[in-house]
């Protein structure tokens, strides 16, 4: 025999960990401790069999209350919450086992569950949604045996059907859940809108590009965006974000850009994209190189063909592009030159050398291009993201000394010369390169990717994308083991996104239409099928009516008698006979209603005359009486 | 514009978890009081306003799903029953006392269960067939009429029951005899109670007359006719009966007894 009480303690404490952990990683150091220690005490008290009193604990709760309470504001209403919803979750656990309790810490586990959704959008929410609605389920049923009997103890295959049976109910109302998912009505704006939180991140993209700043590169994981697109050439993935144009000191950054008029993209390959970036807290639009057409976003584009929004990226969203894989960006009207050839603050005099060397007349920018190239190569510039060049001038260090950096070094390096050789040019950030997943057939690009490279003005072909990084020795991407695994994982999350998280009443609407164009395109193949189906499909619905109207009484009498008979059926299962008179029927169940029910039908009725108005009330009445008697 | 409201989603998912959670705990809770069928097994002799000892079956007749939790109202008293295994049937007991004598019949029992939460209680009737007399109360006469005396030196233990004697046999539980004389012990083990019969003595054939039996009321006549008829048959006395015209032959077998309590029940009843 198996004590339910037990049960119920150990799932109880189930429930209430599927609380707490979703939501401990944001939480006050006092409540994050204060949970673990009270379940720990709330065990060793049911092991004695005993709990604290509320006279104790009420005060407790009012002192906790007070003192999370006092940190309150609009910015940390969520984090005070969340620590409230843990900590009396953790005082629940140790109080008195009562049927009201337990109901206390369901309650609580689930909106703890409900607020880890302010901070953590990912898919492991679905997992403890699942698990919590799973125990939740059978908690309820061995709650209800509870209330029934605190004592009650049930042999183990008895326990096994009552758990297999209140298991079934979350299973069976998993189809319900998705069902009603997609139909509850969404509003426009977010409820939540204003706790949203800001989600700084350590990221690879920057709006400042000063090599030397550190010694190495964060080599983050984490992810950028996700496109969904057809599979481009290796060589051709550069995602463009920013363009940086000017200088603050040494470091590279972007500057409001002068008015010139991009025209168009060269001729190249045409890629859509439909694109899931993270939340990243910055307002600019990823896409391929070069993006020409965004949709899906208010977005704002500048000069230069850098894409923003007015907001920084905090929620999950996507836009759609269209990009055109091409080498360089066409301009109408040429560039303001003078704001392209600024220099640095700091520029060695062996760089300044090459670029008089570069500058000589008589060169035209194509082959100051070429000679630059060859002088980057000739140099034998290693690729690396640890152990750069820093100090005071660690440009020139990359160039000739080390002969190691990142691909911030060579961009930068590279831009810098052109300008010192008379060649406008800037440097564009982004990422390089992606993960395609054929399983999801979108590419992933995570932070450890940012890149930057350089485009430089050409005369008669514009802006034209270079990437010195490519020059470099052990410039290529090692793919990790496990690479597979990692996006079955990744596919996971993103079809998460895209299904659960994005959805919004634009998707609402959207599928009402296209359900609503699916049944208005309905195309028979065959003449013969629309002869046919087409006329079954309109007499279905006549159908049912003329057998509904068949069915139904015709006068306001035998639906009295109807109503009337279904009502003694019901009180009086036993007595009631299918095929006896009504008189017979009222003599032998003995009810005085039924009698008089009788005695006014019978008198109107078998009369051949109409029930008139009040008799046909007072009936109804009666009817109305016969079911009130049951209840 | 795309995707403004992203959060709120895990919130939905979660109101949606919890409607679809209520929607099938509700279908839960009324297949689990559907498909039961309630039948009450009545001993022969039941008395006006004596309380006595009913047995209820009740049986699942659902094919897979088993019912928990269920209460069974018969004539008001409940009785509960855990787990209902589907066609296995359980037999719950109570005390019932029914008030006045003539036909009866059975009320629909209520069958109620706060399974699968227990929020709500779920109730449903459960039709129990059958009609049953019940006898007038019965009523000790003052009237000095005795089992009769045996003979000088022939103190003859009779095969009819009594209240002091021996134990004689035991037998199945009829709804006469005292609550004392249940034998809790072997009850346990059958499906019906199991009463002890004791050994009493017997006597010569009497008529009993309902008209001339002392009492202010028909109601009080027939309570002391019951008695004295009870009285007399496990006495060993062949009992007949006069009612008005009508005259019943005596004797002594508990068929002849329940026949004359069944007349006693129904007298001016018709």
């Amino acid at each position: 025999m198996v004590r339910i009480k037990g049960v119920l303690g150990a799932l109880t404490v189930c429930i209430a960990l599927i609380g707490y952990l979703p939501l401990q990683p944001y939480l006050d150091p006092l409540a994050r401790w204060f949970f673990p220690a009270s379940l720990a005490l709330g065990l060793y008290l049911q092991m004695r069999n005993t709990v604290l009193p509320g006279r104790l604990l009420t005060p407790l709760s009012i002192l906790v209350f007070l003192y999370f309470a006092s940190g309150f504001t609009m910015d940390s209403m969520i984090v005070v919450t969340a620590d409230l919803l843990v900590v009396f979750l953790g005082i629940r656990m140790l109080g008195e086992r009562s049927g009201r309790n337990y109901l206390q810490v369901f309650a609580l586990s689930l909106f703890c569950l409900a607020a880890s959704s302010l901070y953590n959008l990912s898919a492991l929410f679905l997992v403890y949604l699942l698990l919590l609605l799973l125990l939740l389920a059978v908690s309820l049923v061995v709650l209800t045996f509870h209330s029934h009997d605190p004592e009650i103890a049930l042999a183990r295959p008895e326990l096994k059907k009552v758990l297999c049976v209140s298991g079934l109910m979350p299973v069976a109302s998993l189809p319900i859940l998705l069902f009603l998912f997609v139909l509850l009505p969404r509003t426009q704006y977010p409820l939540w809108d204003y706790v949203n939180r800001s989600a700084p991140k350590v990221t690879g993209f920057s709006e400042t590009v000063n090599p030397g700043g550190s010694a190495s590169q964060a080599e983050v994981k984490s992810v950028v965006l996700r496109a969904i697109c057809s599979k481009v050439p290796d060589q051709m993935l550069y995602w463009r974000g920013i363009v940086l144009n000017g200088f603050r000191d040494n470091a590279w950054v972007r500057l409001p850009a002068p008015q010139e008029k991009s025209l168009r993209a060269e001729p190249g390959l045409s890629v859509q994209q439909e694109i899931y970036p993270e939340p990243s807290g910055n307002p600019y639009l990823l896409a391929l190189n070069i993006p020409r057409t965004f949709t899906g976003l208010r977005h704002s584009e500048s000069a230069d063909t850098v894409f923003t929004v007015h907001r920084p990226l905090e929620n999950r969203t996507k836009y759609q592009v269209q990009s055109v894989l091409s080498g360089a960006i066409q301009v109408k009207g040429g560039v303001d030159r003078d704001f392209y050839l600024a220099l640095p603050r700091t520029v060695s005099d062996r760089l300044r050398a090459k670029g008089r060397d570069l500058a000589r007349p008589g060169l035209g920018v194509e082959q100051k291009l070429e000679l630059a190239e060859q002088f980057f190569r000739d140099q034998r510039l290693g690729y690396a993201t640890a152990g750069l060049p820093v100090g005071p001038d660690p440009i020139d260090a990359f160039l000739f000394v080390t002969k190691r950096g990142n691909c911030e070094f060579f961009a930068s390096s590279f831009a810098t010369l052109l300008r010192l050789a008379g060649v406008p040019a800037r440097l564009v950030g982004g990422y390089r390169g992606g993960s395609y997943n054929e399983m999801g057939g979108y590419y992933l690009v995570t932070e450890d990717m940012a890149h930057v490279w350089v485009e430089a003005y050409v005369e008669g072909r514009g802006w034209v994308s270079i990437d010195p990084s490519a020059w470099s020795t052990g410039f290529a991407r090692r793919e990790g083991a496990g690479r597979k695994l990692r996006m079955y994982v990744d596919a996971l999350g993103f079809y998460w996104n895209k299904a659960v998280i994005t959805y919004d009443l634009e998707k609402q609407i959207s599928l009402v239409r296209s359900a609503g164009g699916r049944a208005r395109n309905l195309r028979f193949p065959e003449r013969i099928w629309r002869a046919l189906v087409v006329p079954a499909l309109a007499l279905l619905p006549l159908a049912a009516l003329l057998a509904l109207y068949l069915r139904r009484p015709r006068s306001a009498e035998e639906r009295v008698l109807k109503r009337f008979l279904r009502a003694a059926r019901r009180r009086y299962p036993a007595a009631f006979r299918e095929q006896s008179g009504l008189f017979e029927l009222a003599e032998s169940l003995g009810d005085p209603h039924v009698k008089e029910f009788a005695g006014i039908y019978g008198a109107a009725v078998y009369r051949d005359q109409r029930l008139k108005p009040d008799e046909l009330l007072r009936l109804k009445e009666i009817i109305r009486i016969l079911g009130q008697h049951l209840s | 514009m795309a995707a403004v409201n992203t959060g709120n989603n895990l919130l939905f998912l979660i109101v949606s978890a919890m409607l679809g959670f209520m929607a099938v705990s509700g279908v839960l809770g009324w297949l689990n009081i559907r498909g039961l069928s309630v039948s009450v097994h009545l001993p022969d002799e039941l008395y006006a306003g004596m309380k006595t000892l009913v047995s209820v079956r009740i049986e699942n007749r659902k094919r897979f799903l088993p019912s928990f939790l269920i209460t069974a109202a018969v004539s008001g008293i409940p009785t509960s029953f855990i787990l209902l295994d589907p066609r296995k049937p359980q037999t719950g007991s109570l005390l019932l006392a029914f008030e006045g004598r003539g036909m009866h019949s059975m009320q629909p029992a209520l069958i109620s269960s706060s399974f699968p939460v227990n929020f709500f209680v779920r109730f449903t009737v459960a039709p129990v067939s059958g009609s049953f007399p019940v006898f007038p109360a019965p009523r000790a006469s003052a009237a000095p009429l005795q089992g009769g005396k045996p003979d000088a030196g022939q103190a003859n233990a009779s095969s009819a029951k009594g209240y002091e004697g021996d134990l004689a046999k035991i037998s199945d539980y009829r709804g006469g005899e005292s609550l004392k004389l249940i034998h809790w012990r072997l009850s346990a083990k059958h499906e019906v109670f199991k009463v002890k019969e004791l050994t009493a003595t017997s006597d010569d054939p009497v008529v009993l007359e309902l008209d001339l039996i002392p009492g202010g009321t028909l109601e009080e006549r027939l309570s002391y006719c019951t008695y004295l008829v009870n009285r007399l048959v496990k006495g060993g006395r062949p009992v007949g009966l006069k009612l008005g015209e009508r005259i019943i032959a005596p004797a002594s077998t508990r068929l002849h007894r329940l026949k004359l309590l069944g007349e006693l029940a129904v007298y001016g009843k018709d």
